[in-house]
């Protein structure tokens, strides 16, 4: 092992040249292949506030129309139409549900100065269905829901900007010109987080849901559902439950039916939405095509430096050395030049994740300015398994064939210098 | 000379056949990330229909608390204009108006069908804006036949006055110049009003409702009188603008806060844009093609500078003999330069194929703009010009080493 670092050292140094070119070809390649992964691992891992990801399924907001004609089509789901297909359903741990995030005006009461912060109102267990890390205070209560009460649960930002403080429990605001009471404080929620994201958050009851339902016979509404499911359960069985439910809720009805159109997994809901392009897959042939072009370029360059070596492989195999422990030999020697291009690579690609921030994340409802990248994101440990992967496959890819080509020459002619 | 350099490159050809590979597989890539860029960018440089630039859009809004005071809303009508004459006087707006429907860079839009009086069964789909008469000012529009009348800009004139964008008068009265020709909207057919007549004004060029759109039917109807879910836009002088949202929030949220209504937002029309290609993933599509590019581009110029210096350190006593036959140092530059430019030609027979059966098998993104022939040249001819440059750039230093090799000392250390 020593003797084959020092070798290797020893070739990088002989070799400033064509260490330099393949370290910084590789660098720029990890660079770009890490970014790829970044952007669909921070789209998709289980990561607090969000942190059951994997698990969970999202609706599409659903419409009704009259069955007569097929008219009068409205998008929206109401709460009949929500519970009929949603609760209790088999599989499914917890189910939630909320309204999209509105630019609402906030301000205090004392005070002219307004400003627009994105308020969602949210379920009663809402703050049980995501890891909220509460600074202050606490979530609204059921008796707060129920009753209708204007509390809300704002972030930090939130605070810090409106009242100069954090410790604003029990202190009131205006959202909407409605005198709120803040209940609880937590901690900013970053805004790659597309569904748990909002600066405050209001009890859904607040929302005049009925008002929505009265023109659709009680099926349209504003709501839009989550659920968590359990661990074995494929969502699969959890669309053609809810078909099978949608059927029967629309049999029972008098005037209007109800179709929930869609039903997203997470990684379907953040990634071409609405569209069949299967996001795993083209993000895997990026990678490919990412990997692929630059390692013909330092094959070529192994290729050509290999040339300047074939006498010593060949005095190695004259004095026993088998194949494969010889490509095993170039292989590990090469590991060396990617991994330190595969560190610089990932240091490099987190620069450019953190400059690009805003257009690579920025879709969804949300403040562009609430998108930040700390250290927890790009330093979490799974990714540096990833690099690890990456520079490994690469390596394979980019010296297999010329060190597969050179030990296969002849050792006798090679010997001779033909 | 082209003969021998050929004779040369076969004789290379295990050295040359990964770059060519390599060109082949980028060539083909780097047409297809070209054209992908094609259908955004030359969407994106067609007019818009209407000018936004320096326009900012003000929302206000009412609060809800006091929505149903009565004697508060009896009023509504003098609030509201106070409000509009204050903002018309604010210094820096030059012109401004208001409209509801179809907002650029929002993604509410309003769309209704319209049909001949002349063929009631032709009913074409459009995009809608109701709009006070200073709209065509603040946003510029220039009627490409027939004019505008702002004193008969008025939803009670019978028939009702309309504007339309070239592509929806070119549709309802196919052949015909459209100003003076009359239609309907079937929809009110049901309704309690069900005659309705609007008669063509002018026809406005072709309009569409962002940068990255197809062109669509738009249709411009005279607004109802100011109200608070109206948008208002202002044209502001081009010298009043750095920092005129922030100016007019700080000046005006006070001032305007009268009766029940408030000053919701303000946005220049550039911000909301922006913010908009964001969230449709545009800029992103774009942004990840151009980095997609950058990094081909960039890998084959580490490509070609890695094989032609290893070639220059490998055949410096050849270069050196040729040098003492009489082979001028611009010669040896040169020829490798030609060496590059063959490789690449050689690269792009194979590549051409690829792609045209790309384009034939409707495998390129085409949203915005028709996959013409006349765009595969631009685009192919284009991503060869790149390569070429960048191959150039890549075969430079290895080349200047090259020429800068003394005959006499590489012959003699041989």
């Amino acid at each position: 092992m020593k003797q084959l670092l020092s070798q290797a050292f020893n070739l990088i140094r002989q070799n400033p040249f064509y260490s330099t070119i393949s370290m910084i070809g590789t660098a720029v390649t990890i660079a770009f292949v890490m970014v790829v992964v970044m952007i669909y691992d921070f789209r998709t891992m289980d990561m607090a506030p969000e942190s059951d990801r994997s698990n969970m399924m999202y609706t599409g907001p659903g419409m009704t129309y009259r069955k007569q004609d097929q008219t009068n089509r409205n998008s929206g789901m109401g709460r009949k139409a929500f519970e009929a297909l949603f609760s209790e359903l088999p599989g499914v741990k917890e189910v939630t549900w909320y309204r999209g995030v509105a630019k609402t005006p906030c301000n205090l009461s004392a005070s002219n100065e307004i400003f627009n912060y994105f308020v969602r109102p949210v379920a009663d267990n809402w703050f049980k269905f995501f890891d909220y890390e509460f600074i202050a205070g606490r979530p609204f209560t059921q008796e707060e829901y129920d009753a209708r009460r204007w509390v809300s649960v704002i972030t930090e930002r939130m605070a810090l900007q409106l009242f100069g403080t954090t410790d604003v429990v029990g202190k009131e605001y205006q959202s909407n010109f409605f005198p709120t009471k803040v209940v609880g404080v937590v901690k900013d929620v970053n805004a790659i987080f597309q569904t748990a994201y909002a600066d405050a958050f209001v009890p859904f009851s607040l929302e005049n849901e009925d008002y929505y339902a009265t023109w659709t016979g009680g099926l349209g509404g504003i709501r839009m559902g989550l659920l968590k499911l359990l661990p074995d359960t494929r969502p699969a069985d959890i669309r053609t439950e809810v078909q099978h439910r949608q059927d029967r809720l629309n049999s029972s009805t008098a005037e209007y039916a109800f179709e929930m159109n869609e039903l997203y997994t997470h990684t379907e809901y953040t990634f071409f939405r609405g569209k069949d392009i299967s996001a795993p897959l083209v993000y895997s042939m990026l990678l490919m095509v990412l990997l692929i072009v630059p390692a013909i370029n330092i094959s070529g360059m192994t290729n050509a430096r290999m040339q300047e070596r074939v006498t010593e492989i060949a005095v190695r195999k004259a004095y026993g050395a088998s194949r494969i422990s010889i490509m095993a030999r170039l292989f590990s020697e090469n590991l060396l030049t990617v991994f330190l291009g595969g560190i610089l690579g990932y240091l490099l690609s987190c620069v450019l994740v953190w400059l690009g921030r805003v257009w690579l994340f920025g879709s969804g409802e949300v403040e562009l300015s609430g998108i930040s990248l700390d250290g927890g994101l790009l330093l979490h440990p799974a990714l540096f398994v990833l690099v690890f992967g990456v520079c490994v496959v690469f390596n394979l890819l980019s010296v297999l064939i010329p060190v597969w080509m050179v030990t296969h020459r002849n050792i006798a002619t090679t010997i001779k210098g033909e | 000379m082209i003969k021998s350099l050929f004779r040369q490159m076969w004789n290379q050809r295990h050295a040359n056949v990964w770059v060519w590979v390599e060109l082949v597989v980028v060539l083909v890539l780097l047409w297809y990330s070209i054209d992908l860029v094609y259908n955004y960018e030359a969407a994106a440089r067609q007019s818009k229909g209407y000018d936004t630039e320096n326009v900012f859009d003000i929302q206000l809004n009412i609060k809800p608390t006091l929505q149903n005071d009565s004697v508060l809303m009896s009023h509504s009508a003098e609030y509201l204009e106070q409000i509009y004459q204050l903002i018309r006087q604010y210094q820096g707006v030059e012109e401004a108006c208001f409209y509801y429907g179809t907002i650029p860079y929002t993604g509410n839009n309003m769309y209704e069908g319209y049909a001949p009086h002349s063929d009631s069964t032709h009913v074409v789909g459009c995009f809608i804006r109701y709009v006070s008469p200073a709209y065509f000012k603040v946003f510029r529009l220039r009627p490409l036949s027939g004019s505008f009348e702002a004193e008969r800009w008025d939803k009670n004139e019978y028939p009702m006055p309309v504007l339309m964008s070239e592509t929806l008068s070119d549709s309802l009265f196919s052949g015909r110049n459209g100003v003076g020709e009359t239609c309907f909207n079937p929809y009110f057919l049901n309704s309690a009003q069900p005659e309705t007549n609007y008669k063509v004004m002018a026809v406005l060029p072709a309009h569409k409702t962002d940068e990255y759109e197809r062109y669509e039917p738009f249709i411009y109807l005279p607004s109802p009188p100011l109200t608070h879910w109206h948008h208002i836009a202002v044209r502001v002088a081009s010298n009043s603008i750095p920092g005129f949202t922030e100016r007019f929030m700080q000046d005006m949220q006070g001032k305007l806060s009268i009766g029940p209504y408030y000053l919701y937002d303000i946005n220049s029309y550039g911000d909301m844009k922006e913010a908009f290609d964001i969230e449709q993933g545009t800029v992103n599509y774009l942004n990840t093609t151009y980095a997609v590019i950058l990094f081909f581009v960039f890998n084959i110029f580490l490509g070609m500078l890695g094989t032609f210096w290893f070639r220059t350190r490998k055949n410096r006593s050849e270069i050196a003999l040729r040098m003492a036959l009489g082979c001028s140092r611009m010669n040896v530059f040169g020829y490798y330069v030609l060496e590059g430019v063959l490789l690449l030609v050689s690269a792009a027979i194979p590549a051409v194929f690829v792609c045209a059966n790309m384009q034939m098998a409707d495998l390129t993104v085409h949203t915005l703009m028709e996959p013409a022939w006349g765009r595969f040249l631009f685009c192919f001819v284009s991503a060869m010009l790149l390569l070429g440059i960048i191959i150039l750039f890549g075969i430079y230093f290895p080349a200047r080493k090259a020429m800068e090799i003394e005959p006499a000392d590489a012959l003699h250390n041989e």
